[in-house]
């Protein structure tokens, strides 16, 4: 088991620089979610702890030994691939050993090993099978017992769920969860899906254009996100947006039919802001708050998503439990607690202050 | 898959009947040739006496030097092709994962290309004068180099298209599980690109076993191989065209063998990339 720290990593390819100076300690046996839209350097970060690209500056080390210049055999490290990357010349029991029989072990000990990941997966009906006569779902679960095989110090996934369908890819989140939980190996997963983040994190690191935008547990992520962009890019559905300013302690919502005022908790000066509403901290009031007409109901049984037209061109998304009492075309007010508000700065994206906080 | 009705089905298999016909007809008139004796040939007679006379001439006879032919078009064709895979593989396998400057694999690339186009007969003189120098004419070593030469290039872009047809994925899984990239190379993507290894082999000794202009000035009477041969049947006094015939019909036979077996990989090789 070891701890992973990124020093100061830089990647560049050619003049085009993809990882700008990121520094993160992953503790040992944590387990640590990289998240970003796609291009943020997510994968490129996780293959560059893997060896499979070169470090352009800064140090990367694996349980206290730097390991720039070590090749990927040399790291101990085990890697999930999005495309699995079985051998599809090798049946499953050759394609989970492969790291083993490299290492000249004992057949004894390899069947032993291939066996017992193989029984933890459910594989062993399927051990003498080609890749290509596999479902997605088991050829998943090999790519998973191939690591687990490995027994390595870090493991490194790259979006490895991203192939199955909706139904399997929760059922392997809970899967990947409880492998962790059973080996407590260090392990470093990177997704573009923030739900997969949220769902199996210790910590989640949120990527922007190669920097990191915030690291922290999910729920601080998803409660005290430190720009929009982390706002906007936690949570499903996404956080309401909408223009504003912060003055003499209350912040006033710049709606087309008139501004909603609120006082916060503290003094945060006076600036432009962008409100950031959870779509769950919304509620419906008799008049003063937000007005807005029902677009779109989406029913989900326990919860309802409404979607309403409040003059900016893009719907504000309340999210309501239960079953609906409102009508599409109807005029809906709703309020919020101020308490619940996340202010970031006009432009810069940054967060203003909490209110909750300051409270 | 494009169906044919009526009319048009009918013109499509006189279509096809006819090519096969214009492929086919040359080869059975020659193996008709390989079996008459030399009169019925020259009075060109459809109803003869058939007779394995030439066919043993060729093979057996004191004055034949065919078997040595034979034994010399395998030397050359074997080894020339060992030789073109293993390099041809290797520099694909660079130039398909090897972040190479892009000037580096363009100009390979482009080089590879324009010694393609060039006829190998505006290569023969130079060749002879060199080898000449060095001490090689009418030598094999001579001739499996420049068969080498001739045939890498088509080695190396058939190649390239197997090689990048395997995700790199594959490769980096292996060398994290513990591989070096030459172990990488050599127990997962050698495996996956064997077809195209039988592909390119088979092309490659098909037309170094074929090839006609380099191998009459470079060889002598002891080092000729099988076309050179073949030609030497027709001299300035006499055309010995029934053992030309036998042992065209004969030279035919290991190219035949070969496409038999290798016809599918060959087939796919060729379009690789082409379909998808």
């Amino acid at each position: 088991m070891a701890e992973v720290r990124i020093d100061s990593v830089e990647k560049r390819f050619g003049h085009l620089q993809v990882i700008h100076g990121i520094d993160l300690t992953i503790a040992d046996g944590e387990f640590v979610v990289l998240v970003g839209p796609s291009g943020c350097g997510k994968s490129t970060l996780l293959r560059m702890i893997a060896g499979l690209e070169e470090i352009s500056a800064g140090t990367i080390s694996i349980g206290g030994r730097v390991v720039n210049d070590l090749e990927p055999r040399e790291r101990d490290i085990a890697m999930v691939f999005q495309s699995y990357a079985l051998y599809p010349h090798m049946n499953v029991e050759r394609n989970m050993g492969f790291s083993m029989a490299l290492r000249k072990q004992p057949k004894a000990a390899i069947n032993e090993a291939v066996g017992k990941a193989a029984g933890a997966l459910e594989l062993e009906p399927y051990l003498a099978r080609l890749p290509r006569e596999l479902s997605g779902g088991q050829r998943q679960r090999v790519a998973m017992g191939r690591a687990i095989v490995r027994r390595p110090e870090v493991f490194l996934f790259d979006e490895p769920l991203s192939n199955l369908d909706a139904q399997l890819r929760v059922q392997m989140r809970t899967e990947v969860r409880k492998l962790h939980q059973r080996l407590g190996a260090t392990s470093i997963y990177v997704t573009h899906d923030q739900v997969e983040a949220m769902t199996m994190a210790d910590r989640i690191v949120v990527l922007e254009q190669g920097r990191i935008a915030q690291a922290g547990s999910p729920l601080e992520l998803y409660d005290r996100p430190a720009s929009r962009f982390v706002a906007e890019f936690i949570g499903s559905p996404a956080i309401n947006i909408l223009p504003g300013a912060v003055a003499r302690g209350a912040v006033s919502i710049r709606l087309p039919a008139g501004a909603v005022e609120a006082p916060l908790a503290a003094d945060l000066g006076s600036a432009e802001v962008d409100v950031g509403i959870r779509p769950e901290h919304l509620r419906r009031v008799r008049d003063g708050g937000i007005e807005g007409v029902v677009q779109v109901i989406e029913h989900l049984g326990a919860e309802t998503y409404v979607f309403l037209d409040v003059g900016l061109g893009r719907d504000l998304c309340w999210r309501m439990p239960g079953r609906p009492d409102v009508a599409v075309g109807e005029t809906v007010s709703l309020g919020f607690d101020p308490g619940n508000l996340n202010l970031f700065v006009s432009g810069s994206g940054e967060r203003l202050g909490s209110p909750r906080a300051a409270a | 898959m494009l169906v044919l009705r009526g009319p048009s089905r009918a013109f499509g298999y006189g279509l096809l009947a006819l090519g096969v016909f214009l492929i086919i007809a040359p080869f059975l008139w020659v193996g008709l040739q390989s079996l008459k004796y030399e009169i019925e040939i020259l009075k060109g007679s459809w109803i003869f006496p058939p007779t394995a006379f030439n066919y043993e001439d060729v093979l057996w006879s004191r004055r034949s030097d065919f078997p040595k032919n034979v034994v010399n078009s395998i030397i050359v064709a074997s080894v020339s092709t060992a030789m073109v895979l293993v390099i041809g593989t290797l520099a694909a396998y660079s130039l398909s994962r090897m972040r190479w400057s892009r000037w580096i694999s363009a100009t390979f690339l482009g080089w590879t290309l324009v010694f393609n186009m060039i006829p190998p007969l505006t290569l023969v003189g130079p060749w002879y004068l060199l080898f000449r120098e060095v001490g090689l004419t009418e030598t094999l070593t001579a001739l499996v180099l420049t068969h080498i030469a001739l045939h890498l290039p088509m080695t190396i872009w058939m190649m390239m298209a197997f090689i990048t047809d395997v995700p790199r994925d594959l490769e980096e899984a292996a060398m994290v599980d513990g591989c070096r990239r030459i172990d990488a190379f050599r127990r997962i993507t050698l495996p996956l690109v064997t077809p195209g290894l039988i592909a390119a082999g088979v092309l490659a000794f098909v037309f170094s076993w074929n090839e006609f202009a380099v191998a009459l000035s470079l060889t002598g009477r002891h080092t000729a191989t099988v076309p050179v041969a073949i030609a030497r049947f027709a001299q300035q006094y006499e055309v010995q065209y029934g053992q030309m015939a036998a042992a065209s019909i004969l030279s035919t036979i290991p190219a035949l063998v070969l496409m038999f077996f290798g016809q599918r990989f060959v087939v796919q090789g060729l379009t690789l990339g082409a379909v998808k």
